[in-house]
């Protein structure tokens, strides 16, 4: 066996190994309360024999009974909670939803603004004013929104994530978005004008690449091995960069998320 | 209407409902949200180990929601989707705050395996490897050791986390079990490497 060359770092490695199908780990939000009432007593005694050997769902299972904890988790201070949660209700992001196109989803002007500075609630914009900058800022943008919006031919509002096209990054994905019925076999987006070249890039949620590859248009057929290692009711995402005659990088899409919706019972672990 | 009897999904059946009156949608929302706000906040806290880190992760999580909510098809229950919303984002924070830190372990000259080429005819080699650390973390750690290493390397929680997490009543929390651990899987492959350096197969 000819040894390979390049290296990966511990962390990476344990990332890899828990998401190679082979693992036969079942997802994370398994081991929630709920998610285990509604399984059988034989469903629910495999999944224990399989988290008694396996670190992973161990883990995972002390993660998701944290969650079903509540507020009352052990170790964590109730004047914690409530200041966590003043900070949730200061940042509300309600009161945002700007248009709703056709009664099937929402969609808000407060994402485009900022990742980190929320929108702050209508209460806090009275008392504070560094919510009161913050709410001239969004008033602007949402009066320029609504600028551009009645101009004649003006651009239509972004389509939703589930189906159809994800924009706002430089390259319009396609499909597969949000829930699919099956496993894809193929990567599709927009091509981007001047693009000679596309980097598509599939990885796990937390970054794990699966497969990358080096393309010359839309759509990619995703190898056979590559398939495989994809689950059902697991979420990948993947990116695509647009490249031009030199390589050079023109633009990419924003992340792009699917999951193949869960098989029949019966096929689970 | 008082919303508070609804459950998670007719509230936001309710609010897709009410599309034209933002009013009406935005209390829907509030209502559903703010129902999970003490539960989010707790988990957040748990495996933040750190208030402020919490109250911004917690943060994260309902923009996020808010932001996906449209893609939300009741395949699942919100409760569950909010679940993996809230662990996804804790855990693309938690990893890439990982490897912006200078790590104890690399101080203390972890190996780092060799990874496998990528071409299609070396995926049952890289299966090979991947299965072989899987097998020394059930096999060759105890099993506290190997759930802080995933915790902490998978799911990037801190070591504060963790130590928080788990009860750890040592002096110094989950450190002492990541180095304990990493020490094991060094020892295992760092016999592995040289094997298969001078040409071995894996054991």
């Amino acid at each position: 066996m000819t040894p390979p060359a390049s290296r990966l770092s511990l962390d990476e490695w344990l990332r890899a190994a828990y998401a190679d199908p082979a693992a036969g780990c079942p997802p994370p939000e398994t081991w929630l309360e709920e998610e285990l009432a509604a399984r059988t007593p034989e469903e629910r005694r495999r999944l224990e024999a399989h988290a008694a050997h396996c670190p992973a769902c161990a883990a995972e299972r002390d993660l998701a009974q944290g969650f079903d904890s509540g507020s009352e988790v052990a170790g964590v201070r109730p004047e914690d909670v409530a200041f966590v949660v003043s900070r949730l209700e200061a940042a509300a992001p309600v009161g945002n939803v700007r248009s709703i196109r056709d009664g099937s989803r929402f969609r808000d002007a407060r994402l485009e603004t900022s990742k980190t500075v929320p929108v702050p609630a209508r209460r806090r914009i009275e008392s504070s004013p560094v919510w009161r900058l913050a709410a001239a800022a969004v008033l602007v943008i949402a009066a320029g929104l609504a600028f551009q919006l009645s101009r004649p031919g003006a651009p239509p509002l972004p389509a939703p994530q589930t189906g159809g096209v994800v924009r706002g990054g430089e390259v319009e994905t396609v499909s597969p978005l949000g829930e699919v019925d099956a496993i894809p076999a193929e990567l599709r987006w927009n091509p981007r004008p001047g693009a000679t070249s596309y980097r598509v890039r599939l990885s796990t949620v937390d970054d794990t690449v699966l497969w990358e590859a080096t393309v010359p248009a839309s759509p990619v057929r995703l190898p056979a091995e590559v398939i495989q290692k994809l689950h059902r009711a697991v979420a990948y995402h993947w990116t695509v960069e647009a490249l031009g005659p030199a390589g050079e990088r023109l633009g990419a899409s924003e992340p792009a998320r699917f999951r193949a919706r869960p098989a029949p019972e019966g096929a689970k672990l | 209407m008082d919303l508070d009897r609804l459950s998670d999904e007719e509230l936001i059946e309710r609010a897709r409902a009410n599309a034209a009156d933002f009013a009406a949608a935005d209390a829907c929302l509030a209502a559903l949200y703010r129902r999970y706000y003490p539960k989010v906040a707790g988990w957040c806290l748990r495996i933040s180990g750190d208030r402020q880190a919490a109250a911004d992760l917690a943060q994260e999580v309902f923009l996020r929601v808010h932001d996906r909510l449209d893609g939300f098809r009741g395949d699942s229950r919100f409760s569950t989707w909010l679940y993996t919303v809230t662990r996804s984002i804790a855990i693309n924070r938690g990893v890439a705050a990982r490897r912006r830190e200078t790590d104890a372990l690399d101080e203390e000259g972890m190996p780092e395996p060799v990874e496998p080429s990528p071409g299609a005819d070396e995926m049952t080699e890289k299966r090979q490897i991947l299965a072989a650390f899987r097998d020394a973390m059930e096999r060759d750690l105890e099993p506290l050791e190997a759930k802080v290493l995933y915790l902490h390397y998978v799911d990037g929680v801190p070591l504060a986390g963790i130590t928080e997490m788990l009860s750890l009543q040592n002096k110094s929390g989950a450190k002492a079990y990541i180095v304990s651990g990493g020490r094991k899987l060094k020892r295992r492959f760092g016999r592995w490497l040289a094997r298969q350096s001078a040409g071995g197969t894996l054991s």
